[in-house]
Parts: C-alpha cells; sequence; structure tokens
C-alpha cells in the first residue's frame, strides 16, 4: 500500500492535506477486518477500509505530525452520516486531545475507484476571523493550493510544506473526488445518448474540442461530484448532474455554476462561491473542491 | 410490470452498463458491483430510457442491492 500526502498550512494554524493510496487489498470482493480502530472494528468492504486510511492519513499530515499513526489512528473514527458524509469522532485519549480538536473543526471528503483511495482534510481553529470577502486574488490563490495538492499526491509523493494569507474559517466544505477515465470512455464510445443527461451542453461542447473527450469529461465529473461533496448532503430531488456545470477545466481556471435546486442547497449552506482544481493521473481524473462563504 | 420481471430487466441493464456478471437481486450496489456515482447518474439515464419513468438519483443511490433498487424503480412507475 502506498502513501501519499500533501499539505499546506494556513498561518501556520489552519491546513488543508490531502492523501492518497494505492490499495491492493480494494481488488473487487476483497474485505479485510482490522482491530485497530481504523474501520471502528467492524468487518467493513475494502472500499471503505482504504477511504478510513486515507482520512486517517490526511488527519496526521495536516497535524504536522505530533504523533505517529500507530499513536493516533486507533483513537479516531471515520463515521459517515446518513448522506454518507463522512467525519472525524475522536475517542477519549486522543493523543492530539478530543477538546482541541473540536475547536479545529475538521472537514474531510473521501473517494475511491479502484485502487485509489482519496482523502482531503481542512483544519480551522474556531477562533480565529472569517474570511471578510472573496476576492479573485484569494480563490486563485486556494484553486492553486488545491492544484499543487492533487498533483503532490498523484504524482510526487512528496509532502510540501507553505503558508498562505486567507483563513480557513471561510471553508464550509470540502470535497474530493477520483474517477477512472475509462468510466467516461465507455459512455462516449458506447452510450453517448446518454451524456446529455450527465453533462451540460457547454460542458459537452468544451469536451468535443479537448483532445480526449473521455479524459475532458472524467475530470468535469470529478469536479461536479467534488463539489457536490462539500454540500455534504443527499442529492435533490429536482435535482441532478445538470444543476452542477463546471466549465474550463482545460485551461485550469475552473468556474463553476449551480442552478436550481442545487443553488438553493448551495445558499441552505451559506456558501456562495467554490475553489475546484483538477488534475489527471494516469488513466484517472481527480478533482478537490472547497466551498466557500 | 411486475417486480419480477423488472427486477430481471434492471439486471441486464446493470450488466451491460458497468461491465459487471452474475449480478443477482441480491447484489450489493457498492460492495459487490463497487459503483460509483457516476454509475448510478448512467443506470439513472439508463431507467428513464427504458421504463419512461425519471427515478430520482437520491433514491437509487440509496439502494443497497440491485432488488431494493427495483424496489424504487416500481415505486415510481
Amino acid at each position: 500500500m502506498t502513501d501519499r500526502v500533501g499539505v499546506r498550512f494556513f498561518e501556520g494554524q489552519a491546513a488543508v492535506s490531502m492523501a492518497v493510496l494505492r490499495d491492493p487489498a480494494s481488488a473487487p470482493g476483497a474485505c479485510e477486518v482490522t482491530g485497530d480502530g481504523s474501520t471502528d472494528g467492524t468487518r467493513v468492504c475494502a472500499r471503505r477500509t482504504a477511504t478510513t486510511l486515507a482520512g486517517k492519513a490526511a488527519l496526521l499530515a495536516a497535524m504536522g505530525s505530533p504523533c505517529s499513526a500507530a499513536e493516533l489512528y486507533p483513537y479516531v473514527e471515520v463515521r459517515r452520516d446518513h448522506y454518507g458524509a463522512p467525519q472525524f469522532v475522536f475517542k477519549p485519549g486522543c493523543p492530539l486531545g478530543a477538546p482541541g480538536m473540536a475547536t479545529m473543526r475538521p472537514r474531510l471528503s473521501l473517494s475511491h475507484d479502484a485502487p485509489y483511495a482519496l482523502a482531503c482534510t481542512v483544519l480551522a481553529e474556531g477562533s480565529r476571523p472569517h474570511l471578510s470577502s472573496g476576492s479573485p486574488g484569494q480563490d486563485e490563490g486556494l484553486a492553486t493550493v488545491l492544484r499543487e495538492l492533487l498533483a503532490v499526491v498523484l504524482c510526487t509523493g512528496e509532502a510540501r510544506r507553505a503558508f498562505l494569507d486567507v483563513y480557513a474559517q471561510a471553508v464550509r466544505g470540502v470535497g474530493v473526488d477520483i474517477v477512472a477515465i475509462g468510466r467516461l470512455s465507455t459512455l462516449v464510445e458506447a452510450r453517448a445518448d446518454v451524456l446529455p443527461g450527465l453533462f451540460t451542453p457547454a460542458e459537452r461542447a468544451e469536451a468535443g474540442s479537448a483532445p480526449c473527450a473521455a479524459t475532458y469529461l472524467a475530470k468535469v465529473f470529478a469536479a461536479k461530484e467534488a463539489v457536490f461533496k462539500t454540500l455534504q448532503s443527499a442529492w435533490p430531488d429536482d435535482s441532478d448532474l445538470l444543476g452542477i456545470e463546471v466549465l474550463g477545466v482545460a485551461d485550469a481556471t475552473v468556474q463553476v455554476t449551480l442552478g436550481g435546486g442545487m443553488a438553493a442547497l448551495a445558499r441552505s449552506r451559506g456558501v456562495d462561491r467554490f475553489v475546484v482544481a483538477v488534475a489527471q493521473h494516469q488513466t484517472y481524473g481527480a478533482a478537490a473542491a472547497l466551498a466557500l462563504r | 410490470m411486475e417486480q419480477q420481471e423488472l427486477t430481471a430487466k434492471l439486471i441486464e441493464m446493470i450488466e451491460s452498463a458497468w461491465k459487471a456478471s452474475n449480478v443477482t437481486a441480491d447484489s450489493r450496489i457498492q460492495e459487490d458491483l463497487h459503483a460509483k456515482s457516476l454509475d448510478i447518474f448512467k443506470l439513472a439515464m439508463l431507467i428513464e430510457k427504458a421504463f419512461g419513468t425519471k427515478v430520482p438519483v437520491k433514491q437509487l443511490m440509496g439502494a443497497g442491492t440491485v432488488g431494493d433498487m427495483a424496489s424504487v424503480i416500481v415505486g415510481c412507475l
């Protein structure tokens, strides 16, 4: 199992981090049981095990590694709410201190497409001020961070640290997604008739002028899914993938537009904008998104 | 359409759309078939074309097994 982790610190106190695991145990049908708390002590599918461990690796990186994985992991659980949105739960005796972690308000997003499990965390110290307003400069800075983190965890495997002049309190949610390009290739080649139900006309037009439509659409889909995950909700009844339009994937200036029920959902979450970064690793498309207010 | 007939048709669609084999009504969507949300969205499109009804993605995503998914579709017909 390969661990790759990247982390960026905001003013040295808040952090966004990503981790990716390449997990051979996630082959179809593989299951495992662990008694060290990494899977809540229950029998779960390998997919859940892999994403849980990726989440913990991202958390450990975001904390600046004040303790080892062996010391931390048994005291941290990754639980899913009824929407499937993951969150950290800290057990008594956690070496990081459960009260301290509560004020850091760790946010977590997970994704999996065998053999990769991808996790992103954002830690923010509760007492710090909110980002007062979004500016293009700040959003571009965040997008750059996400893009670099994606590159780090997917491609280089080296941890990097830096400081940013923005506060993480503006982050209302975090989302990541990874998808095999092959899943889109079969659609483009064999079931192009369903593409209008998944991608907007503008998205399909951009894909049409890309060197490889399936690769482009894999990135777009990962970005849509990442954006949706930031909202930590079930899909609204009156909304679908067309309610999230992602443009500009080719030139890395990703623009997100929400419509209908999805826009209402974002408003209800206090979200007024997103920053999104996309990356490609071999035959996988990946995206990370932050929902901001 | 009877649920049994619909389940058989759904299994056929899943095997074709998700490149899966030996799918049964008891097959678990995530654990056994390793479906991602993209697969669910794709299936929703195919269901709409095949059965002429739109099934909310949220309900399809909440289905644990192929049989549960068939029940969701029956409820929408």
